[in-house]
This record gives C-alpha cells, structure tokens and sequence, in this order.
C-alpha cells in the first residue's frame, strides 16, 4: 500500500534507481539515514511505494515527517 | 643542516621544511627532480608550508624523534627518526584531508584507463594499495593511493599522484610486480607495521594532471585462504561504503550528499573477496570493456 508524507524542511531525500533503497540528509544536522524504502516525489511530498515499517518509523521518530495518510 | 624543498605535486604543492637527511633522499628517489624543487625562492609558490623537523627525544636526549607540523599544528605525536619519511607522507595525507573544501574526499585508491576510473575504498588492511599496484602493473595510471579528490556532483576524479604506501609482505610482492619503480627506505614497526612508499609508473606522473570518469567501485578485501569472489552491491549499499570512507562530507554538507549519492546510484559496485590482485584487474578490465 502506498503510503504519502511531508518532508520537514532541511530534509534532502534519494531514492536509488535500482530501487535498492533510499537516503536522507538533513541540512541543519547533517545527519544521514539508509533506508530499504523506495519512493516518488509528487506536487513536493514523498509518495512511499515500498518499504518496511521500521524505516518510516525511523523517520518519524527523527521528526523527519510527517505523514499525510494518518 | 637544514634543507626547504617544494614538492610539485598536482593539484597541491608543498613546501617542505626539514633536517632530517632521510626524508630528503626519499623525496629525491621516490619523487625524482620533475616533481621536486630542491633550490626555492621565498617567491615560489607552494600551497602549504609543512615541516618534519628530528629533535632530541625528552629523556632520552641520545635518541632522535621526528615531528611534523603544518602551520604550527601537530596532528601526531613524535615518532622514531627512523619513520622520518613515512611520517611526512601520512602528513602530507592529513594536510589535504583536513583542509581541502572545493572536492568530496574519499580514503580511496583511484586507477584510471582509457579515461574510465575505478574507485577502491577500503579500511586498512584490506590490500587497497597491493590493489592499486596490481592494475598499475596492467598499464593502469594512478590518480592517488589515498585520497580521492571528486568534483561536487559530478563523476570527475582529479589525479592526486603520490607515492603508494606499502605494508609487510606487500613490498616484496608488489617489487616483484613493479621493479622499477623507486622505493623508499623500509620505515620499520610503525603502527601499520614495516612500510615503504613506491613511486607512481611513469604513465601515472605524465597524467597526473589529466582528470578521469568514474566508472567502478570495487571494494577490495585481501584473504589468504579463498579464490576470488566478486558481489556486486546494490546502489545503497555502494552509497553506504562510500559514505563511510569520505572525509568531508560533514563540511561539504548536501553537495557532498548529493554527490556521494550520485556516484553509488550511476556507477557500479562490487564487494571482491581476493587472494589474486591480477583477478580483479581481468574482471574490471571486462566489465568496463577495456582493451587489455
């Protein structure tokens, strides 16, 4: 199930081509996170197509987003 | 007596300050005069001031020990005088790593052919610059054994050519495979154990100031007791390694994410476990579709 969020600001997201994962930098931290979760980017939110639980709630629980569907 | 050389080294020079007679015989030998001014005005231009000056050991006056500064930092702590040379070579690392703001900065060996270079990350000890020789032995060029210099967001890769610091068994082995290529004096028991620094091939110093395209990583991994067993990684994982080996991504910030980012998500990556250097060269040789 897809899944769309917003990203705080000072978030940058990647989502590798080879649909391997994704990583996030935050400008103000400069902390970085790997993650096994595959993303979109549509009208400045991230629509979440595949990913395991705990790597949102990594996210979540860093502040990192928010999520729209909840 | 107190000798002032500049080292000419691309893209970075250096003007090198020192008593020791052992460090100015290895510049001499492993350098050779093009890269090397042994008689510089005040007026010549150097990047960096650095100095590895032998004083006597607190204590124990009868011994000698050596200790490098840049700036009147001292990022080591004094060494035998015997290490002298080796010294200034981690030095010189250390001055660039620090400093160095306009490229990403990977702890990588870098080899280029026909434009395509490969990139080798690696913890030490893991047989990163028996590697490096090992396609240099293959007519490979080297850019640098130690620091990979990368234009923000883009797969550039400007030579740092420099000598390759080799370990224990490897200086045996890689003499072998490279003959004659000066070496330097053995620096004995250092903490990475016996270590000598072998000059680039004579192709790597005629393009040490032509840059090259990324086109592999390969993360090497030296054991003994297997044949050569090549993984390749997916992008995140490649992304994961890189990071783990840059120096300046927390200075760089989202440039050097992006740019990290970029390599592991355009460039291949493989995990090699090895015994045979010359099997990864074959393998990258024939993935990259070059001529051998």
């Amino acid at each position: 199930m897809n899944q769309t969020v917003t990203l705080r600001d000072g978030i940058i997201p990647f989502c590798f081509a080879d649909n391997s994962g994704s990583v996030f930098y935050d400008e103000y931290s400069g902390d970085i996170l790997s993650l096994a979760l595959c993303f979109s980017i549509e009208s400045g939110k991230l629509l979440i197509t595949e990913y395991h639980a705990y790597s949102i709630e990594k996210l979540e629980k860093r502040g990192w987003i928010v999520s729209d569907d909840a | 007596m107190m000798h002032e050389v500049i080292l000419n080294t691309v893209p970075f020079s250096f003007r090198v300050t020192t008593n020791s007679t052992l460090v100015i015989n290895n510049l001499q030998r492993v350098y050779g005069s093009a890269n090397l001014n042994t008689a510089p005005t005040e007026n010549d231009f150097a990047h960096y001031s650095v100095s590895l000056l032998l004083q006597r050991k607190v204590g124990r006056p009868w011994k000698q020990q050596a200790r490098f500064k840049c700036d009147d930092l001292e990022p080591f702590l004094p060494m035998d005088a015997d290490k002298s040379y080796a010294m200034l070579e981690w030095g010189l690392n250390w001055v660039i790593a620090a400093h160095e703001v306009s490229h990403v900065i990977v702890h990588a060996g870098v080899l280029a052919k026909d434009n395509k270079a490969i990139l080798l990350p690696a913890h030490p000890g893991s047989g990163k610059s028996t590697t490096s020789c090992a396609f240099m032995k293959h007519g490979w060029r080297l850019l640098s054994d130690e620091l990979a210099l990368i234009t923000p967001n883009t797969l550039t890769v400007t030579p740092f050519v420099r000598p390759v610091c080799l370990k224990n068994a490897s200086v045996d082995i890689v003499s072998e495979w490279l003959p004659e290529q000066a070496k330097s004096d053995i620096a004995p028991n250092t903490h990475k154990g016996d270590v000598a620094h072998l000059a680039p091939t004579e192709i790597s110093w005629r393009e040490k100031a032509s840059t090259a395209s990324l086109s592999a990583v390969v993360l090497p991994s030296y054991r003994a007791d297997t044949y050569c067993e090549i993984q390749p990684l997916t992008h995140r994982q490649a992304f994961n390694q890189i990071y783990e080996h840059c120096f300046n991504i927390g200075i760089l910030g989202a440039q050097g994410f992006s740019t990290l980012a970029g390599i592991a998500d355009k460039v291949s990556a493989y995990h090699i476990t090895f015994n045979e250097a010359d099997e990864i060269v074959s393998f990258i040789e024939e993935t990259l579709a070059i001529a051998t």
